[in-house]
């Protein structure tokens, strides 16, 4: 498989079948070669049978763009050769897909979701907890891809640190507590359903964990322990209290759970997130299956920080709408978001991808949806405002324009391209790039339904018109 | 050049009568075939390499009559001419 060979292999080969020596079956296979390549000189078309024709097709002349200056230039004539298989040939190396046939597909048969095949399916509403466990693998084994679960734990370590201080002082309290909560609350406690549950997903968890502690070590090797030990920590009694009192939005409340939500990024299971939000869920009488959902788009958040997956989130979320608690959160919330985003200025992309999850993450535990989404479009406008500062009239540097300003706004058809958009817009494909700088966005985000803005070009001044 | 006068030119230049030339032919399009078969390349120096790459399947759009046809993936073997070669060629 995917070796490569070469003349010395197919020799050898050759010489075991024939019973030849290899310089005989060297000579034979080199001058093979050597025929067809002077054949191909003289007669431009040289066939073998089983083999392949080998033809000399002239190329004739064209004109192309200089990708890097955009110049016109003039590809001459040439000629190339072709090789086509023998269909013995080409058969025989078809061999695994030669069962299929072109088909004709139905005119009500969409062929969209053939190119979305990777991205995740929010839909899973389930209540059955063997599903649920299946969403929670899913989730652990997405937070188990080593880089974001490394940087993701670093970042959060940095949060916990300052966040902690500046809380009120429960939140000292709370870091163990986030830890030991989904065990403690659900064993004692809650009803007998909700302790099973728990305690399977307690179990897969810190298998999890254990796993994980293997591949992420530095991170992780602190918290699992602490996990372990903690389980059984008088902390859990106050997690009780608070939980009872859940329904109203205590300061208290929202500043331990912020903690917990980073607690869990810090150690990574993310099943535990699971569990511990069905042990909150039941303690304040909500459906199980809304905060099962949950943990698999905020672990898509974490690591991945898709902004899509957070409006799913934010979708699912307004099913939870009915357990609002508004007020006062809201503005923790926003403090949170803005203390992430200040803390992470260094390191942008994870920072703002840990806030955004971050947000995800007290959303569902707080089920309070309105000032989490609040938080979220607030960032969001924030580093949009942040581009717009740093890409004001952004430049191709080597290009042959200047970009003076913006001379229409596109909404992003089906179909389109950037070099489809900047044939039609820029009269030419190959400007395709101001574009892509201008917005700041590359040709593989493109998406139907974006608005773009194009650029209005001028030309540098010492190169002449087209 | 079809087959026929490429086996008749090999044959007189290895010294060989036809009828043998023939049966090594067939035994190196075999080997040739078996190695490809198994998603080998071949390279020969100063000629080019052959290779087998996977096509995937596709959405085909007949654009007269506008019907969609989906192609199955498919495995194809790819001739790559040696640079060599390439420059020996090109002016002709």
């Amino acid at each position: 498989m995917d070796k490569k060979l070469t003349i010395a292999e197919l020799t050898e080969g050759l010489a075991q079948r024939k019973g030849m020596t290899k310089k005989e079956t060297d000579l034979f296979v080199r001058s093979v070669f050597e025929i067809v390549e002077q054949y191909l000189v003289s007669d431009r078309l040289v066939k073998i049978k089983g083999f392949g024709t080998f033809k000399l097709v002239a190329v004739s002349n064209r004109e192309s763009v200089n990708v890097n200056s955009g110049e016109r230039i003039l590809i001459a004539g040439h000629s190339k050769v072709t090789f086509t298989p023998d269909k013995a040939l080409a058969d025989q190396v078809n061999k695994p897909f030669a069962d299929f046939e072109t088909t004709i597909i139905n005119d009500n048969v969409s062929t969209e979701d053939m190119e979305r095949i990777d991205t995740p399916e929010p839909e899973i509403a389930e209540e059955s907890p063997e599903e649920a466990v299946v969403v929670d693998e899913i989730a652990a084994d997405d937070a188990t891809t080593p880089a974001t679960g490394n940087v993701a734990a670093n970042v959060a370590d940095t949060i916990i640190e300052k966040t902690a201080p500046k809380e009120e002082p429960v939140t000292t309290a709370a870091e163990p507590i986030a830890e030991s909560q989904p065990e403690t609350v659900a064993e004692p406690e809650v009803k007998q359903e909700a302790e099973t549950e728990a305690e399977a997903k307690e179990a897969e968890a810190e298998a999890k964990v254990e796993a994980e502690t293997e591949e992420a070590a530095d991170a992780e090797s602190e918290n699992t322990p602490e996990e372990e030990q903690e389980v059984e920590m008088p902390a859990a009694t106050e997690t009780h209290t608070e939980d009872a009192t859940a329904a109203e939005p205590v300061q208290e409340i929202s500043s331990s759970e912020i903690p917990e939500a980073i607690a869990h990024q810090e150690s990574q299971p993310e099943p535990n997130v699971a569990t511990q939000e069905d042990a909150k869920a039941i303690a304040t009488s909500q459906p199980e299956a809304e905060p099962q959902v949950e943990p698999k788009a905020d672990v898509h958040t974490a690591s991945q920080a898709e902004p899509q997956v957070e409006t799913k989130a934010e979708v699912r979320n307004s099913n939870l709408w009915k357990y609002v608690s508004v007020g006062i959160i809201t503005v923790l919330l926003i403090i949170i978001a803005y203390m992430a985003g200040k803390n992470g200025a260094a390191p942008m992309p994870e920072s703002q991808s840990e806030a955004v999850a971050e947000v995800a993450k007290v959303e569902p535990q707080v089920t309070d949806t309105m000032p989490a989404k609040k938080a979220e479009s607030k960032k969001e406008n924030e580093s949009k405002k942040e581009k717009d500062v740093e890409q004001d009239l952004p430049q191709l540097e080597d290009g042959e324009y200047l970009i003076v300003g913006t001379d229409e706004t596109y909404v992003v058809k089906r179909g389109d391209t950037m070099s489809k958009i900047s044939k039609r817009k820029l009269r030419h494909t190959h400007l395709y790039k101001y574009i892509e700088i201008y917005n700041g966005i590359s040709s593989r985000e493109l998406e139907a339904g974006m608005e773009i803005k194009i650029p209005k070009l001028k030309k540098k001044e010492d190169k002449k018109s087209e | 050049m079809n087959n026929k006068e490429f086996l008749a030119e090999l044959s007189s230049r290895l010294n060989m009568n036809a009828k043998t030339t023939g049966q090594i032919m067939t035994a190196l399009n075999e080997e040739i075939t078996s190695h490809l078969e198994e998603e080998d390349s071949i390279s020969i120096q100063g000629f080019g390499i052959f290779e087998v790459k996977k096509k995937l399947e596709r959405v085909l759009v007949n654009p007269s009559t506008k019907q969609r046809m989906l192609v199955p993936p498919k495995m194809v073997v790819n001739f790559k001419v040696s640079n060599v070669l390439k420059d020996k060629i090109q002016d002709l």
